[in-house]
């Protein structure tokens, strides 16, 4: 009996070990990894040497240089290399076709996501050089280009992290698919605005009214159908039933809950409200714009007190208003399209993003007043042309909005292939820009301009795990990257 | 005070001013000679540089260099910083000096256009007749740190012209240095074309041999033009010496080696764009490459070839293909090929003395070293990391760029 004991204790034993030396050896489902000893700059400007950062189930779980390498974990040894955020272009069309950019008639609700191939192979050679994020900028010909997008280069089968982004709107003078020039088009969005914004207003003036008929028609109630918390596909199909059978539901409805007494009895029937017209194109222009009871309640818009010094910075534009549910990008190439993007982002409360290049120099000042991002965006990087030279790339644009206190992010534009988003920012480092501002441009700058602030763009905890260990400083020509983390997984550089 | 004391007073004072016009006219007559000087570079204030660290252009690294500058030129260029007495130096610790970059393949000013067609063979044309030397984009181009360039015709016949080679100066001029640089040929579109002669580069291959023997070659077919005398004269007197060749691929590449070859022109190869899906056998011809106006957006193949062909043991050197590409991208050039693989010890040499060679200008600028034009850069780090940023640059020893002297102005 006893040796049948020990037997079996003995069983029991060597099974957890062989279990326990299995787990060790094999790949965590969903990855848990540690990268240990390098220097890690965490994209927001900090520098952490000799840090160790842990990525588990393809969140950043912790990053510091006290954090304990949990058991189980893939330990890869980063002493002497840099581990930076995966860098993210801030205005990318790559992985879209060309069909896509400058499709005849876009909706604002063509989504850049549906245009995305995820398998295009230049998406392998952007990351190689670790670029991990595109922000897709939809179709750039049309005033209105539809539904932007951020996607990942590493993951081809989810590759969306935002596939409902910002609007986009092209107003540069210079392209004139739709046949109009920089101040029809800005007129032409400022009425498409107003229009949106009225038929917001019609639209809230509707619901009132039907709330109004309903009460007339089934009779009133502290509790309406909705309040009750019935399924929405029982409410939908409620809305089918005669006027009789829903008013012989309330009173079941209510009887049942003992409410009863406060029912009272439907009045003559009135006809309904006429609803206003639906159309998917606006309703994405509408949730640009703030809710309309903020519209008519709100007086103005305020002003916030502005951070003293020329290094200070906003963390992020200010809330003076109710929040629109979707950011505007807003593409403009001259000084111009700059102002018309500035109007029409303070006179509907956008939250704007202002893409450019040559066109942000002559504003630097009156963008550093607004509340809005920008993005510095390559039209041409060789680019050298007379008749247009806004076509030239812009030198020293990046240090002179950081300077002016914002937030630049840089993309490689339409023609661009994100691949050497790096090298651009190096450029802007040897024109004035410091060096820690250039890799926030292609990082934490690039993620909030993109509006996916909260999902990544820097090492920290909860963010996603996309990482770069890199043989030198990024802003290097000479350094490769080493290894790329999408997601907490690490992607095998050499297939192709 | 009686009208002839009046008088007599009137009369010195009407001398006086007479004399004071005429000191006036000779302060003028003196101050123009010096304003005008101040444009020549023979002229430029002497200077002496210390810099930690100096590429001198031909792969060589000195520490702690001290470059002494006379008149334009270097005078003397030292290893281990000891500085001539009784002179001041600036010195630059930290940073990284290299040689004013000479952007081998351009055609900037030549808005004129320095071609002449349908003609097959016009080495007459030189680029130097039609280089506008005060072009607007001269500037940019040497605040960019190129401070020679490379003036080619445009290559649309097989024999296209003469290439040119001029210096910039500080001012955004620029002056031409060699007027009648190695002879320029074409052996790729538009100089081969189905509706000229010749069509294919075996029929460029037997024009030219015959053209270098003295005689002409014509075919009776449509398109076929007389080739003018002046024209064989002047291929049959090209004896020895550098040339430039335009070739897009490998094949047009190899035909145009061996017929510049048979009669001693050693061919530099330019162009090569879709050469990067065979790069072995460009590397077999083994001649000096020049890849022109390299783009982020290009294919990686491409982007690649710099540094293959370098493992390979070729000389390879970059050009921009201003203006066509911008004049400020040869530093982009040299990035984006060492972003993919190549060495950066050849860095320097390949947008300094190898370009300065492939233009015959070789022993005129491309190298600091004794008696070269003082065109100088100094940045603070290696010049092929983009990053890296112009602390003092110099053209012809007259300073283009002197970031301390831009602070100061701007506080």
């Amino acid at each position: 009996m006893f040796r049948l004991r020990l037997t079996v204790a003995l069983f029991v034993l060597a099974l957890a070990l062989v279990g326990g030396g299995r787990a060790d050896a094999a790949e965590p489902e969903g990855g848990l990894v540690a990268l240990i000893g390098g220097e890690v700059r965490i994209g927001d400007g900090q520098v952490l040497s000799g840090a160790t950062v842990i990525l588990r189930d393809g969140r950043v779980e912790a990053v510091g240089k006290d954090v304990a390498v949990p058991p189980g974990a893939r330990r890869v040894d980063c002493a002497g290399k840099i581990i930076t955020p995966g860098l993210i272009d801030a205005d990318s069309a790559l992985g879209m076709s060309p069909a896509d950019l400058s499709a005849k008639v876009p909706g604002a609700d063509a989504r850049a996501a549906d245009a995305f191939d995820p398998w295009d192979a230049r998406l392998r050679t952007a990351l190689r050089q670790g670029v991990t994020t595109l922000h897709l900028g939809a179709n750039r010909e049309h005033l209105i280009g539809g539904v932007a997008a951020v996607v990942s280069t590493g993951s081809p089968g989810s590759a969306a992290i935002d596939a409902d982004g910002a609007l986009v709107i092209n107003v540069s003078t210079r392209r004139s698919a739709a046949g109009l020039g920089g101040a029809a088009r800005v007129a032409l969005v400022r009425s498409t605005f107003i229009s949106v914004d009225y038929g917001q207003v019609q639209r809230e003036r509707w619901r009132r009214d039907l709330a109004e008929y309903e009460v007339k028609r089934f009779g009133a109630s502290p509790l309406m159908e909705e309040e009750l918390l019935l399924p929405p596909e029982l409410l939908a199909r409620m809305r089918l039933w005669t006027p009789t059978a829903r008013a012989a539901w309330r009173v079941a409805a209510f009887k049942s809950m003992g409410r009863a007494k406060k029912y009272t009895k439907p009045k003559k029937p009135a006809t309904p409200p006429k609803a206003p017209r639906e159309d998917p194109s606006t309703d994405v222009i509408a949730s640009t714009l703030p809710a309309p009871e903020a519209v008519l309640s709100d007086d103005g818009p305020k002003t916030s007190p502005k951070p003293k010094g020329a290094k200070a910075r906003k963390a992020k534009p200010a809330k003076t208003r109710s929040k629109a549910e979707r950011r505007t990008f807003f593409r403009a190439e001259l000084a111009a399209d700059v102002d018309g993007a500035l109007g029409a982002v303070r006179d509907f409360r956008l939250e704007g993003v202002i893409v450019g290049g040559q066109g942000l120099r002559d504003r630097v000042q009156a963008l550093g007043k607004a509340n809005v991002a920008v993005v510095v965006s390559y039209v041409g990087d060789t680019a050298w042309s007379h008749s247009s030279p806004a076509a030239r790339r812009e030198e020293g644009l990046g240090a002179a909005l950081a300077d002016a206190g914002l937030r630049p992010a840089l993309g490689t534009g339409a023609t661009g292939v994100a691949r050497f988003l790096r090298l651009h920012a190096a450029r802007e480092v040897g024109e004035g820009m410091d060096p820690q501002d250039a890799l926030a441009a292609i990082t934490l700058w690039a993620a909030e301009a993109a509006g996916v602030a909260d999902e990544t763009g820097s090492i920290a905890v909860g963010k996603r795990g996309d990482v770069v260990v890199w043989s030198g400083d990024p802003l290097d020509a000479a350094t490769r990257a080493e290894r790329v983390f999408v997601a907490g997984q690490e992607v095998d550089l050499e297939r192709d | 005070m009686n009208a002839t004391e009046r008088g007599a007073r009137r009369r010195p004072s009407s001398h006086r001013r007479v004399r004071i016009a005429a000191a006036v006219v000779a302060a003028a007559l003196v101050a123009t000679p010096i304003v005008v000087r101040a444009d020549d570079p023979a002229d430029a204030a002497d200077l002496v540089v210390r810099v930690g660290q100096l590429h001198t252009g031909d792969g060589k690294v000195l520490r702690d260099a001290v470059i002494v500058i006379e008149d334009g030129r270097f005078v003397s260029v030292t290893e281990g910083g000891a500085v001539p007495k009784g002179s001041a130096a600036r010195v630059f610790a930290n940073a990284v000096a290299c040689p004013g970059f000479v952007d081998a393949v351009t055609q900037i000013g030549l808005d004129g256009g320095a071609a002449e067609s349908p003609e097959a063979l016009t080495p007459d044309v030189r680029a130097a007749d039609a280089f506008d030397v005060r072009h607007r984009d001269l500037k940019p181009t040497v605040r960019a740190g190129t401070t020679s360039i490379g003036l080619l015709p445009a290559p649309v016949n097989v024999a296209s012209g003469a290439s040119a080679a001029a210096v910039l100066r500080a001012d955004g001029s620029a002056e031409v240095l060699l007027r009648r640089g190695p002879p320029v040929f074409a052996f790729q579109p538009p100089a081969l074309d189905n509706a000229r002669v010749p069509s294919t580069a075996a029929g460029a291959r037997a024009m030219l041999e015959a053209a270098f023997a003295g005689r002409a070659w014509t075919t009776s077919g449509e398109g076929s033009i007389p080739v003018r005398p002046a024209a064989l004269e002047m291929l049959a007197a090209m004896k020895r010496g550098p040339s430039i060749v335009y070739a897009d691929g490998p094949e047009n590449a190899r035909i145009a080696v061996q017929t510049l070859r048979a009669q001693g022109l050693s061919p530099t190869l330019v162009g090569l764009r879709s050469a990067w899906k065979d790069v072995a056998r460009v590397a077999d011809l083994r001649v000096p490459c020049i890849v022109v106006g390299l783009d982020p957006s290009d294919p990686i193949g491409l982007l690649e070839m710099p540094g293959k062909l370098a493992a390979a043991g070729v000389d390879v050197s970059f050009a921009t293909g201003a203006p066509a590409r911008s004049p400020r991208s040869l530093r982009l050039s040299v990035a984006l090929a060492v972003a993919n693989g190549f060495p950066t010890a050849q860095a320097v040499p390949a947008v300094t003395s190898r370009a300065a060679v492939a233009l015959g200008v070789g022993d005129q600028v491309g190298r600091v070293a004794e008696g070269r034009r003082a065109d100088l850069l100094i940045l603070d780090g290696e010049p092929w990391e983009l990053r890296s940023r112009v602390l003092l640059s110099l053209a012809g020893g007259r300073i283009v760029r002197d970031a301390a002297a831009e602070a100061e102005a701007s506080k």
